[in-house]
């Protein structure tokens, strides 16, 4: 028998034969990976051997699900995608919410890990008892909100679908997966499915898995839906993360024009309450979620577009775009199409330095809207300077080459989110250091940074201690798939995830062993990139980020030293318990189980 | 001395304004002025002259600090902030 919240064992599918089989999962691997992104990394792990083409056709793609998966805990419907990512050639999870979530799970099997390749564009309907493959037919092509329109009619009503858009279908290194106009969008998920042929997944089921405690359960998630109403979560309800745009832009920390400042001087123009005028806003919430953070913009056109801090900053400031219709309209193609707004936006806002550099050809300008707009549509085509900067912002500085590498604003090929690294420098670190690169939801450091228990411009070894403990608790909610919105809900995380896992699966942790889990986890993803041909040299900051510092806003004069950032990895791989260098343990538990 | 407090966040959403200037010597004696102006803000934010959990303060956008004895000087500026900044 399976422990409770689990089915036990993952759906392997081979498009390229059509054969598929149910794979156990040992009972010790649910209790050392839990689920979501630690599952998934221990079935990616034992799916591969040795270094591979991230869309090879024997490139696994894995969606993972949870033990949390169904249950009435808040903010509990999601699910993780795993693979290799094109654009970094490491290991990539990225995650995304709702009902398919639910529906996946309920086919039966805790993950789904599909391998070889359909001969042409394809669709996969599983459900608990037949796997077919069928014709994508007039759906390739589709934009991502017309491909889930038409997964929506009669032929696949119940089913709920994960799709690509034509970016993931064109192999844009930074294409996302899309479910019900949500994106597992970091890393080229949407890629790697494009490159096996399928434009979409679509699943139905009703196999439920059992609790191990379902009424201390019911009573332990209504106290934290009651508690995720509170104070905690008041900044995401009510204002969403998009009103963080003004509260950087007041600390010198919004990266603007290509990391060029940290200060936007028409960040008020982008405003949330500027936006878009009153009553033109409204919210949402992904299933099974009582914070409701998704906050809709209806643009002039009365088109509704969801907006975060992060396609706000990387499609505004950073290309110094003001117009806060361009900026609606960006995010919302980016959405359509199904490329990730932050890679999207880095990418091009590298391209407006490069161009105003004078080392590409191309016009393309900071502040033009137009450049903007006309560029992700060249992206997602895959059409002349587009081609080149779909395979992201590494990729496009190798080419271009006159040292563009300086403020190529990656790591490991992951373009920044929106935290400028040199007056947050524990998320400096966090970046660097991070298995999926430059990523502020693996890595949540900056909340170091923004506290009383660190100086956000001296970053010393003796709060890396700090930074490693926002990297276990995100390694656990991923692994969980909580929302990180929860975070402040919380006393404890640790304890109180522990309990989740407990009421759940019976599973008996401590807030120690949770942190031994996490760990676990964090230290199996390095493997992985280790076996990918991982160097030690991958772990730091672009040149910029110790050349230039900052010269306007708050954060002035601001800027990361070499020998402080190679402390910073040297302690943080000390305290991994790795090698001064980075390198894991060569044999841990985790392999003897695979 | 003369400091003047930014309200950034869910503490501006409270406060219905940006800023407020207020005569104070330490962030405690901050905090308490502007308890006493704006009650609301009081009400979420500002236990006497401590931060209520979830928010925090700034000292000229640079240094993050709990604490109510901080020294100010005039023509700083205060900044009151959630604490989960970024998400």
């Amino acid at each position: 028998m399976p422990p409770h919240g689990y089915h036990g064992r993952y759906l392997r599918v081979d498009l390229s034969s059509g054969d598929h089989d149910a794979v156990p999962i040992p009972e010790l691997v649910c209790r050392q990976f839990i689920g979501g992104a630690g599952l998934g990394t221990w079935i990616l792990s034992r799916e591969t051997d040795g270094t591979y083409d991230a869309l090879a056709e024997h490139a696994p793609l894995v969606f993972c699900f949870s033990p949390l998966v169904g249950s009435p805990l808040t903010t509990s419907a999601k699910f993780s995608v795993i693979s290799k990512s094109p654009l970094t050639e490491r290991l990539n999870d990225s995650l995304a919410s709702s009902h398919f979530a639910i529906a996946g799970k309920k086919t039966g099997f805790d993950a789904i890990a599909i391998v070889g390749r359909c001969a042409k564009p394809s669709l996969m309907v599983i459900e608990p008892e037949s796997v077919r493959i069928e014709p994508a037919g007039a759906l390739w092509g589709k934009t991502i909100p017309e491909t889930e329109i038409e997964l929506k009619r009669e032929r696949f009503r119940g089913f709920r679908s994960a799709v690509i858009g034509p970016a993931g279908e064109r192999l844009v290194h930074y294409a996302t997966i899309s479910h019900d106009g949500r994106h597992a969008g970091r890393g080229g998920s949407g890629a790697v499915m494009g490159s096996k042929n399928l434009k979409a997944v679509c699943v139905r089921g009703d196999r439920v898995t059992s609790f191990a405690h379902p009424d201390e359960l019911i009573a332990y998630s209504r106290d934290l839906s009651r508690k995720s109403l509170g104070q905690a979560t008041a900044k995401y309800r009510e204002l969403g993360t998009v009103d963080n745009l003004v509260t950087f832009n007041r600390l010198g920390t919004l990266p603007t024009r290509n990391f060029q400042s940290g200060q936007f001087e028409h960040a008020d123009r982008l405003a949330p309450d500027v936006l878009v005028p009153e009553g033109k806003r409204s919210r949402t919430s992904c299933a099974a979620c009582t914070i409701g953070c998704e906050h809709v913009f209806e643009s002039s056109d009365g088109s509704k577009v969801r907006m975060e801090y992060e396609n706000l900053f990387s499609l505004g400031p950073l290309c110094g775009v003001s117009d806060p219709e361009t900026v609606l309209r960006a995010s919302q193609l980016c959405d359509e199409l199904g490329l990730d707004t932050i890679s999207t936006g880095v990418t091009i806002a590298f391209a407006m330095e490069c161009s105003e550099r004078g080392l590409i050809a191309d016009r393309l300008r900071f502040d033009s809207g137009d450049d903007l707009l006309k560029t992700i549509h060249a992206i997602a085509d895959r059409d002349g300077i587009g081609d080149l900067l779909a395979n992201g912002t590494r990729c496009a500085a190798r080419q271009i080459g006159q040292g563009s590498d300086a403020f190529a604003a990656h790591v490991k090929g992951l373009e920044f989110p929106g935290y400028e690294p040199r007056a947050l420098q524990m998320m400096g670190l966090g970046f660097a250091v991070n298995t999926r690169g430059a990523d502020h939801n693996r890595s949540g450091a900056y909340q170091v940074d923004f506290s009383d228990q660190a100086d956000r411009f001296h970053a010393c070894t003796k709060d890396v201690r700090l930074a490693i403990q926002t990297e276990d608790e995100a390694a656990i909610m991923d692994s969980l798939i909580l929302c990180k919105f929860l975070r402040g809900v919380f006393e404890d995380r640790m304890e109180a995830m522990a309990e989740m896992l407990r009421l759940v699966a019976s599973f008996e942790n401590s807030a120690t062993t949770m942190t031994e889990t996490a760990s676990h986890i964090v230290t199996t993803k390095k493997q992985f990139n280790v076996a990918q041909g991982w160097l030690p040299e991958e772990d730091t900051l672009p040149d910029r980020f110790f050349d230039q510092p900052l010269e306007d806003g708050a954060s002035s004069g601001a800027v990361m030293k070499r020998e402080q950032l190679a402390d910073l990895v040297a302690e943080y791989n000390r305290q991994r318990g790795w090698s001064p260098d980075g390198y894991p343990p060569r044999q841990t538990q985790s392999e003897q189980i695979g | 001395m003369t400091v003047r407090v930014e309200f950034l966040g869910m503490p501006r959403r409270y406060a219905q304004q940006d800023s407020l200037d207020v005569e104070a010597a330490t962030l405690g004696e901050t905090l308490t002025t502007v308890a006493a102006e704006l009650p609301v803000v009081a009400q979420h934010c500002i236990d006497g002259q401590l931060m209520r959990p979830g928010y925090l303060a700034a000292i000229n956008c640079r240094v993050f600090t709990l604490n109510p004895a901080q020294k100010l000087t005039d023509g700083d500026t205060v900044q009151i902030l959630s604490s989960d900044v970024g998400g």
